[in-house]
């Protein structure tokens, strides 16, 4: 397995997608904090004051807006093994190929945890003088900044290994990424608004993912605890991979 | 762990391996044996069902019946795969962006092999100078390279090499042919590698098994192909004349293609002399004229069917 992991680490970084992904993750990131802060205190913003908790837990939680960023970085870890044909001599060094998707699993988790830091340091680095400037202290621990900071991180990192299964199961690259950010911003928003599953709604992925970052509800409907959506997601990442192993992964490689 | 059969270790077996894509046979009850120590040429016509047998015996399709071995258990079995069997399955299986140096780190690492191995193998195949840049940018040829490559990290036993002539130049052929026999001659490797071009492989391989549609048509030694062949040529206008002197010769008369006629079992010098005690106007007449590539195509082309209107 260590084998596997040290492979699996080479492939991430000797190519530059990673970079990109994390440049456009830290953008993102960014663009929500900035966003956040300037428009406080306008007129005609509903949001409280920045030198309240709750507007300064929800600056910080911009940080988890790159989790978009880091489940297509899990998609293509996969997937572009298959569309390059790179999936063969994987393979081929390694037939047992369940170990191989749990190699991929762990060092896409790795990954996610890099990311999510990087843009945690990313809110802290642009929010922290802003608010200094603006004489507002930051409730770190009192306010739960701190907690939001770490929660996006988790958030950003269960992604990126839902990224792995989701690419498991659909192995065309396109296809995956599509179906995975139009379900995230179309299909689960739609459903939020069916009565009839609304009360299977907080075990969504996204649902869950927002339960993680604090939100307690969305939508007017409740929300699940913090680690009851972490399991939730996590669980829907290994279910796609699974799902993927049965129907293709164990058969026949392209 | 327990010990390998004696006889297997490094042989490659097939055993009746069948392969059915809907309905489609694409591999149909083959079997063959590749001994270590030998250069085999696995051939026959594109769409025989080379890959389909290569990538069964590598593991990477699943038969519909039959098995495949290599070290006398499935590849999925070998206890290090990758330092045991190297494999060339079509020179694509790189990300662009990847330099090859690096592109080689990554099975090196795969492998459990140290990283200075990826740089030998890279001087091993006279790709040194194109280490550290993108495949993105590479030819045909040099992908070739960079696949075997990749094949000969893990220092293998097993040689699996499907079309490695396929875009290299006449003087990469040439290396190839040098590196693939010094492995099989010298260290008493599994060489096998296929191609559709008998041609191509004829000066590098010692045995071949050829198929066509699927099946097994003829495995043997390179040597005993050639004397499956006619082994004179002529040219007449008067055939049936001919054929009435050859008689007493029993030799078996074929018309070819373009109008000559191919003469088994009679050497030149007894044609020539039978026709011309005759009187038999002779407009051409050579010797060994079936070469082995008109012996592969007669063997592989038998077994076409008719052409179908609905295909």
């Amino acid at each position: 397995m260590t084998n596997l992991l040290r492979a699996e680490w080479r492939k991430v970084t000797t190519i530059k997608l990673w970079w990109g992904m994390l440049l456009g993750a830290m953008a993102l990131t960014a663009l929500g904090v900035v966003a956040q802060i300037a428009s406080n205190g306008v007129r005609g913003s509903v949001a409280l004051p920045v030198s309240a908790a709750a507007t300064q837990k929800d600056i910080a939680s911009s940080a988890s807006s790159a989790y978009l960023f880091s489940i297509v970085v899990g998609i293509i870890l996969v997937t572009t093994e298959f569309r390059h044909f790179t999936s063969r001599p994987t393979f081929l060094i390694e037939p047992r190929r369940g170990r191989v998707i749990v190699a991929k699993m762990l060092i896409s988790a790795v990954v996610g945890v890099v990311y999510g830091v990087v843009c945690a340091a990313t809110a802290v680095a642009i929010m922290v003088p802003w608010l200094a400037a603006k004489g507002v202290t930051i409730l770190w621990i009192s306010g739960g900044v701190l907690e939001s900071l770490s929660s996006a991180i988790v958030v950003i990192a269960i992604f990126a290994v839902v990224g792995i299964g989701a690419g498991v199961l659909v192995r065309n690259q396109i296809a995956a990424v599509i179906a995975a950010l139009a379900y995230l911003f179309v299909i689960e928003p739609l459903i939020q608004i069916i009565p009839v599953i609304k009360n299977a709604y907080p075990y969504l992925p996204g649902a869950a993912a927002t339960a993680i970052t604090g939100g307690r509800t969305r939508g007017g409907v409740s929300l699940l605890d913090a680690w009851q959506g972490g399991l939730v997601l996590l669980g829907y990442g290994v279910a796609f991979a699974v799902a993927g192993w049965i129907l293709t992964i164990r058969r026949d490689i392209p | 762990m327990s010990a390998a059969a004696p006889g297997v270790h490094g042989s490659i077996v097939a055993t009746k391996l069948t392969k059915v894509f809907g309905p489609v046979r694409a591999v149909d009850d083959l079997s063959f044996t590749v001994e270590p120590g030998t250069v085999t040429g696995f051939l026959g016509p594109n769409g025989a069902g080379k890959t389909t047998t290569l990538r069964m015996l590598l593991g990477l399709a699943t038969p519909t019946s039959g098995t495949g071995t290599i070290d006398g258990m499935p590849y999925a079995h070998l206890p290090t795969p990758g330092r045991t069997v190297g494999a060339v399955l079509e020179a694509t299986s790189f990300y662009p962006g990847r330099t090859a140096r690096n592109h080689l780190r990554v099975f090196c690492a795969a492998a459990g092999m140290p990283d200075a191995r990826a740089d030998q193998v890279l001087e091993l195949v006279g790709l040194t100078p194109a280490a550290r840049y993108a495949v993105r940018g590479f030819s045909l040829g040099m992908r070739q390279r960079l696949a075997l490559a990749t094949a000969l990290i893990g220092d293998p036993r097993v040689l699996v090499l499907d079309e490695p002539a396929n875009g290299l130049d006449p003087e990469g052929i040439a290396w190839l042919r040098a590196l693939l026999r010094h492995f099989a001659a010298n260290e008493g490797r599994t060489v096998l590698i296929s191609s559709h071009v008998l041609s191509e492989v004829e000066q590098t391989v010692d045995r071949v098994v050829i198929i066509a549609k699927g099946r097994l048509i003829h495995e043997g030694a390179l040597a005993d192909l050639g004397r499956d062949g006619a082994e004179v040529v002529i040219r007449t206008p008067t055939p049936d004349l001919l054929g009435a002197a050859l008689a007493p010769l029993n030799a078996r008369l074929s018309p070819r293609p373009d109008g000559s006629v191919a003469v088994e079992g009679a050497t030149p010098e007894a044609v020539g002399h039978a026709a011309w005690e005759a009187h038999v106007e002779l407009h051409e007449l050579r010797a060994g004229a079936s070469t082995l590539e008109e012996t592969f195509l007669r063997l592989t082309a038998d077994t076409d069917p008719p052409p179908s209107p609905s295909a």
